[in-house]
Formats: structure tokens, sequence, C-alpha cells
């Protein structure tokens, strides 16, 4: 029975797209070319609170890389999850740790009573190289009677390291391996002797079991690794979890939490130049996660285009149509229950010429009714790109381009649903609305 | 309004690439076309007000034209002249607004001129010009093809209408143009030619689709009580009618046909008390090879679903029961936007006075039938009746 009554995490969601390239020997999960940090973050988010009635108080997202610096990024996200507009938002950013800082700044406002919950998304795009492509949100609040993962103590260790780092051209260099290796160890070394083993972090407040999990991963994650068992009792494991960026740190958390239910867990997360050590407990039921198959190499299906739209995202009409193109919202008329989409375009009901309306969201799970595959398009777009106007489950259809979807497999009647993708980064400030993907359990079976 | 207003003269350029020639050069030659083939000649002074269908503006899209460029471009200066946008029905609703004026009273003889040039841009460029327009994401990479081309695709579906079918209508076209000096595709295809060129938009090859085409027409209209003033034989406005639909695909209540050319045709039907079955000569939008067979149900030509087998049965050939687009229609004799419901009405003019020539279809009503959809995202559609006879009801 759990005894700590303070902050905790207690949903989780994550995403991963099912693109894998092999780049030298190691085999990276990517990104497909219409999906970026907030895209991703979305997918993240709504796999945590999407589907239930989950208050949400603040928005912590932590990218390595923001897309824009003071463009709406997190609004993006906030308004995509459809929050209200007084949801405080925050981005923390700078390098792979920067999703711990954030949950450890979620539990801080939960503790000190300023957020009752706070959504933490860590969104890492990847670089197709190293670098994995994954998204993760955690939502942290008082647990009350929900099965949680505790934070019981972190240590950091740092030092002034060029090893391993990204320009402000977005150039990564690499300085000398096995100097970074050997750096690395020692912090991690110094980092995890400081936490101690993971059962003793409770102050002895719960027994731990003896075989407690640890999950590395970062920058010269198998040396660390290497470190870390040196300096624990002999029979630890120390899984390697492959580099996903901002991201991983937050994984590893999930993945120690699924492989220790009930008992403590240790994470050692890096980047060139420092050495996070966190040490928690899952409740029996916590959020977890397992490290995904990477069997099947799978290269993206979109291609990186921004071409230009009839109008610049700075437009005022993509301000008035934010809500309804990123929640997907439509309004329905109070007088005769007819539904309009797009609503900044359809003041007076074609039904019953009524003018008030209430907010309903649009069905993002339906069929294809019809679709084309345009193989003619204007500059700026790809060579080709399917489109698709799906009868969607419960009423009403909606028309939109298909991502990670092969054209030569499309079909009326194929299962669809919508998820939001990035449509232009044209003149540097990105637009984002729904896209049609194949369903998640077609994609899984 | 029915037979209040007579087509007294018609005429057109060549459709195709005008290199050497502007919007308002195509629109005066135009002009100067149906001036000439008003039997007992007109006069300039004649007219009183005017109508200009473009679509696309003039410079490449860098000037914004207006009645004025009109008015200049035939030396008539001060003449009333609006500009008529309004999508691929623009010249058919340009010639609908000026039969309204004339009715009304307010006016007696129109010239209405639909002037367009595409081939001002590259085709890359145009198309990104139409991928571009209307709604930033509902439209989002859509082209002429991709608002045409879903409808054909669920037709296919829900119907069984073949790819062979579609083709079908693309080698009638192009028989049909062989006929025509201005038409713009003048050379002999067969099924397997349009089958085999390069793809556009599923199900479309680019054979199955209209070109992109410089090319201007003009018709005079008026009273219909003193069109003898001008000719003997005068084409009367039986009817006419303009729908629009809803707009996006989302909002549309099938995705097998248009609701705006089915009320637009009923409109025209009751305005000039006639049905499908009363037609001899068809000119209707065939933008794309499906959109000619979706339309044939539409305008009530076949039963719905029947279109592909109607076309594959040869009663729209010029030899058929039911001849449609004798000159090639948009798909062959081609397609600049404003210009092409203009020139639908110069071909049913010549049909229906028996001056077509090699590719005059036989009479029995007397009775042509016209027919433009589109606009962004195709929410408009507009339908005429002609008729070579005044049946005296209505009274100038």
């Amino acid at each position: 029975v759990p005894t700590d009554e303070g902050p905790a995490i207690t949903r989780a969601g994550s995403y991963l797209p099912r693109f894998r390239v092999d780049a030298g020997r190691s085999r990276v999960v990517v990104r497909n070319g219409d999906e970026d940090a907030l895209t991703l973050a979305v997918e993240a988010a709504q796999d945590c609170v999407g589907h239930a009635d989950v208050r949400v108080d603040e928005v912590m997202l932590a990218v390595a890389r923001p897309e824009l610096v003071d463009g709406p990024g997190a609004e993006v996200v906030r308004e995509a999850l459809g929050l209200p507009a007084d949801t405080a938002t925050a981005t923390m950013a700078g390098d792979a740790l920067a999703g711990l800082s954030a949950l450890f700044a979620a539990r801080d406002a939960v503790a000190a009573g300023r957020a009752g919950s706070v959504l933490v998304i860590a969104s890492e795009p990847g670089d197709g190289v190293r670098v994995g492509a994954a998204s993760v949100a955690l939502l942290v609040t008082r647990p009350a009677d929900t099965p949680a993962i505790r934070l019981l103590g972190h240590r950091a260790v740092g030092d002034v390291v060029y090893g391993n780092w990204v320009d402000s051209a977005g150039d990564r260099h690499h300085g000398d391996g096995r100097f970074l290796e050997h750096r690395l160890s020692a912090l991690a070394s110094r980092a995890v002797t400081e936490l101690g083993p993971p059962a003793m972090s409770v102050s002895g407040l719960v027994p731990g079991p003896v075989s407690a999990v640890s999950v590395v991963t970062g920058v010269a994650a198998a040396s660390v690794a290497k470190a870390c068992r040196a300096v624990s009792d002999g029979g630890r494991s120390e899984l390697v979890l492959a580099d996903y960026g901002v991201a991983g740190p937050l994984l590893a958390l999930l993945a120690a939490a699924g492989g220790a239910p009930g008992g403590p867990f240790r994470i050692v997360a890096s980047t060139a130049s420092r050495v996070l050590a966190v040490a928690g407990r899952a409740d029996p039921g916590a959020p977890s996660w397992s490290v995904p198959s990477t069997d099947r190499a799978e290269p993206p299906t979109e291609p990186e285009s921004s071409p230009p739209l009839s109008l610049p995202t700075s437009s005022p009409f993509f301000n008035r149509a934010a809500r309804e193109l990123l929640r997907l919202e439509g309004a329905r008329c109070r007088d005769c229950g007819t539904v309009a989409f797009p609503p900044s375009q359809r003041p007076i009901c074609a039904g019953c010429q009524g003018d008030r309306f209430d907010p309903v969201p649009l069905s993002r799970t339906g069929s294809v009714h019809t679709y084309v595959v345009n193989r003619f398009l204007p500059s700026g777009f790809g060579e080709q790109m399917a489109l698709v106007l799906g009868d969607l489950d419960g009423g009403g259809r909606y028309w939109a381009p298909t991502s990670g979807m092969r054209p030569d497999d499309l079909a009326i009647g194929l299962p669809v649903e919508l998820r939001l993708r990035r449509f232009t980064g044209h003149g540097g400030a990105p637009a984002y609305a729904m896209k049609f993907v194949a369903r998640r359990s077609e994609t899984l079976g | 309004m029915r037979n209040q207003v007579a087509v007294i003269g018609a005429g057109m350029t060549v459709f195709g690439e005008h290199f050497d020639s502007g919007l308002e050069q195509l629109a005066a030659q135009a002009y100067r076309s149906a001036l000439a083939s008003v039997d007992n000649g007109i006069d300039p002074t004649d007219l009183d007000v005017g109508f200009f269908a473009n679509v696309m503006g003039s410079l490449a899209g860098n000037e914004i034209p207006s009645g004025a460029t009109l008015a200049n471009a035939i030396g008539l200066p001060g003449l009333p002249v609006s500009r008529v946008e309004n999508g691929c029905p623009s010249g058919s609703d340009a010639i609908r607004i000026a039969a309204m004026a004339i009715a009304s009273g307010v006016h007696d003889v129109a010239v209405v001129v639909g002037s367009e040039k595409l081939r001002e841009r590259p085709t890359k460029e145009s198309l990104l010009e139409s991928g571009r327009a209307g709604h930033p994401i509902l439209s989002y990479a859509n082209t002429a093809a991709t608002i045409f081309a879903p409808q054909a695709m669920r037709h296919m579906y829900e119907f069984g209408t073949t790819r062979e079918q579609l083709a079908m209508v693309a080698v009638k076209a192009a028989a049909n143009a062989s006929l025509n000096p201005n038409a713009q595709r003048r050379a002999g295809i067969t099924v397997d030619d349009v089958l085999n060129s390069p793809p556009v938009c599923t199900p479309f090859t680019v054979l199955d689709c209209c070109p992109q085409s410089d090319g201007a027409a003009a018709v005079l209209l008026c009273r219909a009580d003193i069109a003898h003033r001008f000719t003997d034989k005068p084409v009367y406005l039986a009817g006419v009618g303009l729908a629009t639909e809803a707009l996006y695909y989302h909002e549309k209540t099938r995705m097998t046909g248009w609701d705006s050319t089915r009320l637009a045709a009923r409109r025209a039907f009751d305005m000039a008390g006639i049905g499908p079955r009363d037609i001899d000569v068809v000119e209707l939008h065939d933008c794309f090879t499906g959109t000619e067979i979706i339309s044939y149900e539409d305008l009530g030509l076949c039963e719905e679903g029947h279109g592909g087998k109607l076309v594959e049965s040869g009663a729209t050939a010029l030899t058929g029961r039911i001849p449609v687009n004798p000159s090639g229609g948009l798909l062959a004799k081609g397609h600049p936007i404003g210009a092409t419901g203009v020139a639908q009405y110069v071909e049913l003019f010549g049909q229906l006075r028996e001056e077509a020539g090699e590719r005059q279809v036989p009479l029995r009503s007397g009775i042509a039938l016209q027919h433009n959809v589109g606009g962004y995202s195709v929410g408009i559609s507009v339908v005429s009746v002609l008729s070579r006879e005044r049946d005296g009801r209505a009274d100038g």
C-alpha cells in the first residue's frame, strides 16, 4: 500500500512513428515527413489524456530544440488537446534532459499546490541517424487511489565537456569518443553512488524487492551502463534504451516502471556534459511502456515538403480557424442539431437558419468514402498525394490528405482515423491540421 | 423570362495556345466574329449593355479585369459592362444575367464576351494557383482534377462504371473535335491512347482531362420581339437555371454527382416547360471524362448510374440518339474558363440554325441544352434550354 502522498505520475502516453531506417549499423526510428516535435507531442499527449476526462492545469513541453522561438509551439499543443486558453504552458529546451527537468518542475508545482495536475510532454523528432523519433507524456498529480509512478530522489552531476552537441545551425558535432566515454563513466559512477541503491532511497519506508531494475539512456549509454553496474550490487541488469533524445529519459522511466511493478527502479540519463540518475518506485498497475520492436525497416511515406498555401500562416485567418482545425471542432445548431464545419465559415445554420451553436468535436475515426491519388501536383508539393473523403463514425464526413498510407493500398471502405500533421512550414511558420492515417488497430494487425 | 430573349449572333476564336494575343485581343476577335454573324447586320451603337465573363484575370493574374476591360477592348468605352466571375459557369451565367437585363425591360441588345488566357502561365504555375486556391487546409493540394475525380472514383465503385467507359468520352470528344476547326485537340484518339496517357489523378490520365486553353467567345442577345430586325433565324432562350450547392466535399449530400446541376436543370426545364426527352443536342461540361458521364445522369439524359452505359452504347455520339458535345466539348475543343459557357452557346446557335456543317446533328424538336458545373470546390451550375421556335406564349 503506497504511503507516499506526494505528487506522482498517474497517467502516461507515448508515440513512436512506425518508420525505421538503417543508419550505419543501427536501425533508428524516424518520423514521417509531415511530423515534427509538435505533432509528436500531441500524439503522446492524446495517448495519455485524450480518451479520458482528465483535468490538466498546466502543460510543460520539453523539446531539445524548439521548432520556433517565440512562436505558438506550446499553444498549438494546448489547443490541439482541447485545453482552455488560460491553461498555463511552459517550454523547456536545450538538452535531452529537459524532459526530466520538466518532470521535476511539475512535481514541485503539484507539491507546492500551485497546480493540481501538470501534463509533461517530451517530444523528440530525432535526427534520422543517431537519435530516434519518439514522444512521451506524463500526467503528474496527487495520485489518491490511482496506481502511480513515484519519484524518490535524483542526483545530477555535470562537467564542462564538449563531447556531442548541436550548434545553432543545427549541425551535430562529435568530440573524441573515448574521452567522452571516460568522462561520462566517471560522472555516472558518482551520480549513481550518491543516489544509492533504489531500495535504500525510500528511507526505509518501503521494503523494496532485492532485484531492482535500472534503465540507461543517452550519450555513451553502453559505457554509462557499464560504470553503473560496477558501482551497484552485482546481479543488477542495466537495460540500455536506444537514444530517443529528449523523450528518452521519460521513456526509460516508463520502461523501468514496467520492468519493476511494485518495486523500486533507477534510470540514468546522460548528455555529453551531464548525467542524471533518478530513483523511483512503481505501484502495481502503474503506467508503463515496453521497448518497441525494430525488426522491420520501413521508410517514411511523406516527403518533407513546405508548399505555399493560399495565404501565409501569419494571416489572421489561421488564428480564426485555429480552434476548429487543431481540435477538429464543429458547431452543432442548438435549434435543429445540424453540425457545421468549419464553424468560422458557417455562421448561419443550413438546416434551420439558426445562429446559436455549441462546439462539438467531430469523430476522429471512420472509413474511406472516396479518395484520389493526385500524381500531378503544383510546385512545392511532393510527387504524389492521396486525399480521402472519410465517412466519420457517428455521422459527417471529412476531406483530408493521408499520412503514412501507401496510395496503392487505398480502397473505399478502408478504416481510417484523423491525426494532427504538419501541412507546411512555408515562410517558417508551420500550419497544422488533420490528416487521415490507417486506423491504428489496422496497422498493428 | 421564357422565350423573351433571343440569340441573334455568335462567334468565337480558335481555342488553344494564343501566345501572340492578349485577353483584350481575343475578346475583340470573338466580338467581331459575333457581329459578323448577324444575318441582317448590326451596328455597335445598337448595343446598350455588355457582360464580360473572365475568371483568371489578365497579365498572369496581376491585373483584375472589370467591365471596363471589355468595353475598352471592343472600342466602346461608356457602354455599361459588368464582369462576371462565377467559376466555370461564368460564361453561361453572364448570358443568364444579360438575358435578365433584357427581360426586365432595362436593356434591349446585349453583348456577352467570355475571354480567358490560361496559357499565359506555365502549366505548373497555373496548377499552383489552382492548388493554392480556396481554403488553405480544406482545399490543400487540390487541383482542377482533384475537385472532379473523387466523384468519378465513387461512381465507379457504386455503379460499376468502367475505366474504359470514361475513356470513351474522350474518344468521342476527339472525334467530334476533328470536325471543328475551332477546337484545340483535333487528332483522333483511341481508348488505349487514353488509358496509356500519363496519370494525372485517379482515375484520370492526361487524356481524361481538358487542356488549358486560351480563347474567347461572344454572343449577341436581344428582346425576342425585335430579333427579326437582325435575323430571320434567331434562337430563343427558352429556360435557364442557376443553382449553388453545399461547397466543401464533406458538406455535399452525395459524391456521385452534383446537386447544383440537378437543381439548375430542374429550374431551366421548368422555365422552358420541357423535359430531357425533348432535347435534340447537348453541350455539357465535360472538363473531365467522369464529369460528362455523371452529368448525363444529373441532367436526366439517363437514369442514375447508367451514364457509363450511355456513352458505351453510342447514344451520345454525333450520330446517336442524343448527341452530346458535338463541338468536341471542353475535353477536345478546349476550356478557356470564362469563354467556355459562351462557346457552348456558339455551338448550339449553329446547330439549331443547322449551320454546323459536318458535325450538324439531326433536329426533331429544335431544342438544345447547355450546361456548366464548377467553381472552386464545385459549388455552382448553370443549365440553359435553347429553342429555334418561339412558342408565342411570351410577349416582348
